[in-house]
């Protein structure tokens, strides 16, 4: 008995071990992870049909190469309104894209798609909230989004930059 | 509305919702834990977020999290200081070399299998300057957890705690936590630093702190100890000094960059282990934590969990995965090593499943993984589905595998030395007793004894005493102290049973304790399991109704797939005048049946039947049934001749019964709506007779019409008839005999 348990034993930690090393060697080596976002983004023009102090905010929760976003409109300066304190229901759904010729290289494109109500208040609803929505953009190296909000016929193209998100939350035990 | 105000508003919520899901999933006979973490997720973005999102954002707006949080670390604070001081060297009694090799190989397996499922999940759904290292040690220590609170309450809730099995997986899931704890100090480490080397610092600050603890902490705290033993109570003083003293741990190892919960918990592990010390220390402070804090932990927990994320096929796909390799993986390692030690194939499957539980601590984990951005929230959301499943199916898994009549059988086994037999006649009838107080329930096993006796047909009377949990993770459901509350109850039982004074207690009278969170079902399935004859209740009046045969006794009655008699005890400890208002029906015929054992088993008793006359209807007397016939007519003559028959004529035969009951030690009743018991439409249960009878009552309530109670000591066949009635004539002598001075 003595024997088998400890061969058993010993043989089976040094498989994880080297399992171990080998799959940490290769990770390490090979697997690149895609851009981060910023959590929220804020227009720098106002929407078509709407007042032109309001700005289009598109709320972005990323996980790995999952997205999902959220498009509203509120004020530009609205000191009661930080962004990065409103939660938004994520009604739009993307992903980030490999680039196909090569494994560890990402685009930088990224294509949400879903239903939104943002622009029923803007005094021209331009967008139907029951149809879905396209939002193409390009992540720019320094961190900006230029892209086109499409439905149907009608497109509008924007550009947005990363607000800051210094939310009031005591600092987590890290 | 102030923050601090809708802070409490939801603290409110909090604790209201989260025992009322857990009380619902106590009913479905899932830990109640599980159903506070689903009461968190409840509140949370999955469910109140999408039904009602304008009321999520008013009940739970984002500048209020921030106190959700610093409340609910406090709460992991002390939670992981009780999950440390349950943590008992005795636990690793015994098979220790198969538990350190089980233990530690469920360990690995899933942690390999979910250090290779990291590759294709790293470049998926991680994202931030997370290093693939931290990511592949986070997850696999995520795959290898064990939650030894948990599985400790379920092993003891299936009455596992002294069987092998029981012990083995306790002392596993104790192997388990401090390793997979020090696996999580590692991973965090390497988290923090983002590289293996980079964290070796702070590993080594680790050990030594931990050595400390082990050391100069340990031999302080002895004195601790020393100091309760001499003055036998946890002053408010003492409680102040080990409450700074688990802060003081947390902030160091917080400091030194593991994370606080470790110098909680560490200091939890080396407080001396003094029963007594322990037991007020835990109950001093879990009632706060449990209740309070803990649920806020949840509900946090819960904030944070977006099973809408899953909005994809493909990512069910690889929450499936995740599923798939963290069961597979932690069931084929304890399964694997389990085998290797010689364990046989059904305790090790069950084991495998023991294992499987992950409940709390998962979360506690996947928690810290979150705020160290090391899992993203998708993946968070996956994990937390992954500790809810695998908690979940623990119990119905182990039951399927390891059905609670072969856990029984294990346990025969295991107490009785191989060749040693206790009874060598197997009985042929058995009585389940119910007692619910040994000091005040004497005369219910007495009548469980005349019933059953033991010198015409071998007979046992299991006295049952079950002990109620609580709570799940209450002091009080560990196993340790639930095997310290169960010898209390047999030394009770047992004492008892030796103030019957019976000639042959044993194995006659052999007591059955067990720990239960459901009396009424526990009762009905035992006596399933040990194929009971009769369960004998004694009356108990319900806490919300003043019906007798209410609350608990109602519950039993409803359940029991077995007769039933409910004893209401009015103190007459002599069994001589029985008494049988007869109407026709198997409820009165299975009192009659009990009432002939009784004749048989004493000799100074007699039977009379009543037979009931209305006045207002003269010309009718309710008839004897034919059963009725055709049991006297086997009925050996000794027998006979202790029977009186009379006819009673009365305008109300309640009345009449309340009358005759007077001169009756004990009146035995079928339930039957003459008597004023019987089932109501809306389930209520009238008890006329109950209240109002003068001597001790048995009302009687047969389910199986088939089985008779008298079927081993009556013969069809002359011979054996008149050789019955020898056997009891001589019974009648020699009980006479010995009862003379």
């Amino acid at each position: 008995m003595q024997w088998r348990f400890m061969a058993f034993y010993g043989g089976t930690l040094a498989i994880v071990i080297i399992l171990f090393r080998a799959v940490t060697a290769y990770g390490e080596a090979n697997l690149t992870l895609p851009p981060t976002l910023n959590p929220v983004y804020l227009s720098t023009g106002s929407p078509p049909g709407c007042s032109n102090q309001s700005r289009l905010r598109l709320n972005i929760q990323q996980s790995g190469i999952y997205l999902n976003g959220a498009l509203s409109v509120q004020p530009e300066s609205d000191p009661t309104s930080n962004p990065a304190l409103r939660t938004e229901r994520m009604t739009l759904i993307g992903r980030w894209q490999i680039d196909r010729w090569q494994i560890d290289r990402w685009q930088n494109e990224i294509n949400l798609t879903g239903r939104t109500t943002a622009f029923v208040d803007c005094s021209v609803s331009w967008i139907d909230p029951h149809q879905p929505v396209t939002v193409q953009t390009i992540l720019h190296p320094d961190k900006s989004l230029s892209g086109q909000i499409q439905q149907a016929n009608f497109s509008w193209q924007f550009q947005a930059q990363p607000w800051p998100v210094d939310t009031p939350q005591p600092q987590l035990p890290h | 509305m102030s923050t601090i105000v809708l802070v409490l508003f939801q603290v409110l919520l909090v604790i209201g919702l989260s025992r009322l899901v857990g009380l619902g999933f106590r009913y479905l006979r899932q830990p109640l834990v599980i159903g506070e973490i689903v009461a968190g997720i409840m509140l949370g973005p999955s469910l109140l977020g999408l039904v009602a999102p304008t009321w999520s954002a008013a009940l739970f707006p984002a500048e209020t999290i921030p106190y959700l949080n610093v409340l609910s670390q406090i709460g992991l604070i002390f939670f992981m200081f009780l999950v440390g001081l349950e943590l008992n060297p005795k636990y690793l009694k015994g098979q220790l070399e198969t538990a350190i090799l089980t233990s530690h190989v469920s360990i690995v397996v899933p942690f390999s299998f979910g250090a290779l499922l990291a590759l294709w999940l790293y470049p998926l759904v991680s994202h931030g300057a997370v290093s693939f290292t931290a990511f592949a040690l986070f997850l696999g220590a995520a795959m290898s957890i064990t939650a030894f609170p948990v599985l400790a309450r379920i092993i003891t809730e299936n009455n596992l705690q002294g069987s092998r099995l029981g012990t083995l997986a306790l002392t596993c899931a104790a192997v388990d936590d401090i390793t997979a704890w020090c696996l999580l100090a590692v991973a965090i480490a390497v988290t923090r630093t983002n590289s293996m080397l980079a964290a070796w610092p702070t590993i080594l600050e680790a050990l030594m702190y931990t050595t400390l603890m082990l050391t100069v902490g340990r031999s302080f705290l002895r004195r601790l100890a020393n100091y309760y033993r001499r003055t036998g109570k946890l002053t408010q003083f003492v409680l102040a000094g080990i409450y700074m003293g688990v802060v003081a741990s947390a902030l160091v190892t917080e400091l030194i960059g593991i994370h606080l919960i470790f110098g909680a918990f560490l200091l939890g592990v080396i407080m001396p282990k003094n029963a007594d010390l322990t037991r007020e220390l835990a109950e001093k402070t879990e009632d706060f934590v449990l209740t309070f804090l803990l649920p806020i932990f949840f509900a946090y927990s819960g904030l944070r969990t977006q099973i809408g994320l899953l909005n994809q096929p493909v990512l069910w796909l690889l929450c499936a995965a995740v599923l798939t390799v963290a069961i597979g993986g932690k069931f084929l390692g304890t399964y694997g090593a389990a085998r290797v030690s010689g364990m046989p194939r059904r305790e090790a499957a069950a084991l495998g499943w023991l294992m499987n539980t992950r409940g709390l601590t998962e979360l506690i984990v996947l928690n810290i993984g979150l705020s160290l951005g090391v899992i993203s929230p998708l993946m968070f959301t996956m994990l937390v589905i992954m500790a809810l499943v695998t908690t979940f199916m623990t119990s119905p898994l182990l039951e399927m595998t390891y059905a609670k009549d072969l856990m029984r059988q294990d346990l025969i086994e295991a107490a009785d030395p191989p060749g040693v037999s206790i009874n060598p006649e197997l009985p042929t009838y058995r009585i389940l007793v119910p007692v619910a107080n040994p000091y005040s329930q004497k005369g219910l096993v007495q009548l469980a004894v005349a019933i059953a006796g033991s010198t015409i047909q071998p007979a046992i009377v299991n006295p049952l005493s079950l002990i109620q949990l609580e709570e799940d993770y209450m002091f009080e459901s560990t196993p340790l102290e639930a095997d310290r509350r169960i010898a209390q109850q047999q030394t009770h039982l047992q004492e008892l049973v030796q103030s019957l004074e019976l000639t042959n207690t044993s194995p006659f009278v052999q007591p059955i304790v067990r720990v239960s969170n459901d009396v009424a079902r526990e009762t009905t399935q035992i006596a399933d399991v040990e194929q009971s004859d009769l369960i004998l209740l004694g009356w108990h009046r319900p806490a919300f109704s003043n019906n007798r045969l209410g609350g608990r006794v109602g519950q039993i009655l409803s359940m029991a797939k077995t007769d039933v008699a409910v004893f209401i005890d009015r103190q007459n400890r002599s069994l001589e005048r029985l008494l049988l208002p007869y109407v026709a029906g198997i409820h009165t015929d299975l009192g009659l049946e009990l009432a002939l054992r009784i004749l048989m088993h004493q000799p100074h008793s007699y039977l009379t039947i009543l037979r009931m006359q209305r006045l207002d209807e003269a010309d009718h007397l309710s008839d004897f049934s034919y059963e009725f016939h055709a049991l006297m007519r086997r009925l050996p003559e000794p027998l006979h001749q202790r029977i009186k028959l009379e006819t009673s004529q009365a305008i109300e035969p309640l009345q009449a019964v309340i009358q005759a009951s007077e001169g009756a030690d004990l009146t035995i009743a079928g339930a039957s709506r003459e008597w004023g018991i019987e089932r109501q439409t809306l389930g209520q249960y009238t008890d006329a007779l109950a209240v109002e009878c003068r001597s001790s009552l048995l009302i009687t309530r047969r389910y199986n019409r088939v089985t008779s109670h008298l079927s081993s000591l009556l013969s069809g066949d002359p011979i054996d008839r008149s050789r019955q009635a020898e056997a009891i004539e001589s019974n009648r002598s020699e009980r006479i005999k010995q009862e003379q001075p």
